[in-house]
């Protein structure tokens, strides 16, 4: 009896000891290097006193736009590079090492082997994230004070009334640290983790490790473009164009995901709400994805021989 | 077929039963985000060819505000060179990238219709006929430029204080009543300063044939403290004196103002520094009234 509850397929404990030996593993390839290098670009980005951010038409929260541009866009492109490269090297990485042989000759069953796996990664990719993200965090709440304790200042100096003073505190304030930033932040998160899924499927017929990164690559610009092209090819079809376009372009759309949803990123740097919803939903999109390319993994490798 | 073909072909149906399931869901929320204002516009060609190959895969990639960033900062390196037909250019996309960004109009706008247009007419190589022209050609682009900022930024009020700092210049081919307009929609959006109340008051005293509007306005603004500035209390004098059935000067001076000597100071400093040509209706003979009324030791 005990021995059939311990072959269960996704067990917890076990699935928790995979992703963490994957952690593990990972983090002994010196990656959090690269949070020093963010540490600094986002440290030294508070010397910057760009001159056209203090000229006459100074709004005052440029460099706060500036700040966050920064940090999300070195937060996406880390993200999204280590979900591709980590994911796809460690199929490889661990038949190298025979862990494989070592980890498949126990009875573990070969979804919570895939499931571990892509777990690490992604813990990886969360506990770094938030390490970035406490940075920017920090410095953007400082960098917002001095910004609304120069601004109320000045605008104090020129006997501003009461309610304007209210909406620059307002305006500066929303360019600060808000949820609606926070939620950027996690918008990031889930595409890495639909993009390390979508590397994780492709690493399960590949045994190339440089095949997987580059093809993963390929699907995540095809994936941040469909809907560009959709749109121009629905017009051009309104227009009268030919239908073969049409259909390859609805083939693409319905085999890659649309990574451009995860593009509220941009409006949360600006300063906009990105609200509760919008967020909820991109969780389950990223869920659905992230299920689907693992089953899809499992499909392929649950019989593969090495 | 061998066994892995075989996988091959179930996984792709499979991606592709799911993406029945999935292209819906996707499109709905792509609607719905896009009616959110959460996702920008696609970039069109013309953009995504001025800013290269690497610029539009960053874009594509979900990294607008960044590809924005360094090419506001090449914009400021066109406007240090007064490199103004390549700063336009340069707006113009950064705008596309980022329309819902109002410092970039604003600063696009004061770009053109402030530095190049002056640049221009101040221009020692050009023919003075072509620097008017070219004068003008910028002072309107800034105007046009900014109009394109409002209507995609509609509840913004910083931009059309902009534009009615904009039509309200005399050196820039005023148009008060535009103006006017302009500072009335941004003080009625709640958020301005107060301000903006008189700007609009300002330019509205300035339109041919709304003087008695333009009291009305003054008036009201008065009845609040913080309005009470120099220019307010002089203007509100000169079109009470402008009205047929006008109060005798004096009546006026010591219901408007704190104190005689005030007025004096005021008035004067108003008459003198009317650059924004303002009405002066009465101002002249109530500086006369007041200087003949101030005692010795004040003067």
């Amino acid at each position: 009896m005990a021995e059939r509850t311990s072959n269960r397929w996704l067990q917890p404990r076990r699935v928790a000891v995979l992703a963490m030996n994957t952690f593990t593993q990972l983090v002994r390839m010196k990656v959090f290097y690269f949070l020093m290098v963010f540490a600094f670009i986002a440290l030294a980005s508070q010397f910057f006193d760009l001159p056209q951010y203090n000229g006459p038409e100074a709004v005052g929260t440029g460099e706060l736009q500036l700040l966050k541009g920064w940090c999300i866009g070195v937060m996406k492109l880390y993200s999204i590079v280590f979900a591709i490269t980590a994911t796809a090297l460690l199929l490889p990485k661990d038949v190298e090492d025979r862990t494989l042989y070592t980890i498949l000759a126990k009875p573990v069953p070969r979804i919570d082997y895939l499931v571990g796996k892509l777990a690490g990664v992604l813990l990886l990719i969360l506990v770094s994230l938030l390490f970035m993200d406490g940075i920017m965090s920090l410095l953007l709440e400082v960098r917002t004070r001095h910004v609304m304790a120069t601004q109320m200042e000045f605008a104090v100096s020129r006997g501003w009334s009461q309610e304007a003073l209210e909406s620059l505190r307002r305006d500066i304030g929303a360019q600060g640290l808000t949820w609606s930033l926070q939620g950027g932040v996690l918008a990031v998160f889930l595409q890495s983790a639909v993009v390390g899924a979508s590397s994780l499927l492709l690493s399960t017929f590949s045994t190339s490790t440089l095949f997987t990164s580059v093809v993963s690559f390929l699907i995540y610009l095809v994936g941040s473009f469909q809907a560009d092209a959709a749109e121009f090819y629905r017009a051009t079809t309104e227009a009268g164009t030919t239908s073969f376009a049409s259909l390859a372009l609805k083939l693409l759309s319905l085999v890659f995901p649309n990574y451009q949803l995860f593009n509220v990123t941009d409006v949360a740097i600006q300063g906009q709400a990105v609200g509760f919803h919008a967020i909820g939903s991109l969780a389950g999109l990223s869920l659905f994805y992230v299920v689907l390319y693992t089953l899809l993994s499992w499909i392929v490798f649950s019989d593969k021989e090495f | 077929m061998r066994k892995s073909h075989r996988k091959l072909v179930a996984v792709l149906l499979i991606l592709l039963l799911a993406g029945i399931i999935k292209s819906p869901w996707e499109r709905a929320m792509t609607r719905r985000f896009m009616a959110d204002e959460l996702l920008m516009k696609p970039l069109d060609i013309e953009v995504r060819e001025k800013i290269g190959q690497t610029g539009a895969a960053v874009v594509l990639g979900g990294l607008r505000p960044v590809v924005a960033t360094f090419l506001n900062l090449r914009a400021y390196g066109s406007f240090e060179d007064r490199a103004w037909v390549r700063l336009e250019d340069q707006f113009q996309t950064l705008v596309a990238l980022q329309p819902q960004t109002t410092y970039y109009w604003d600063v696009g706008a004061w770009h053109l219709s402030y530095n190049a247009a002056v640049d221009f007419r101040e221009s020692e190589t050009l023919p003075a006929p072509r620097r008017e022209a070219l004068y003008r050609e910028y002072v309107l682009k800034g105007r046009t430029f900014l109009e394109r900022g409002i209507r995609n930024n509609p509840d913004d009020w910083t931009l059309l204080s902009s534009l009615g700092r904009f039509y309200g210049n005399p050196d820039k081919f005023p148009d008060y009543a535009k103006s006017a307009d302009a500072y009335q929609k941004a003080w009625q959006s709640g958020k301005a300063r107060r301000y903006e109340a008189r700007a609009w008051l300002y330019s509205l005293a300035r339109v041919t044939g709304r003087e008695n509007e333009a009291l009305l306005l003054a008036r009201k603004l008065y009845e609040t403290e913080q309005n009470r500035v120099a220019s307010l209390l002089c203007l509100l004098f000169a079109l009470e004196s402008a009205q047929a059935d006008a109060k005798p000067a004096l009546d006026l001076i010591h219901a408007i103002f704190p104190s005689e000597k005030d007025a004096l100071r005021m008035l004067t400093t108003y008459r003198d520094n009317n650059a924004e040509q303002l009405p002066l209706t009465g101002v002249d003979y109530a500086i006369t009234l007041l200087a003949s009324r101030q005692k010795p030791a004040d003067r």
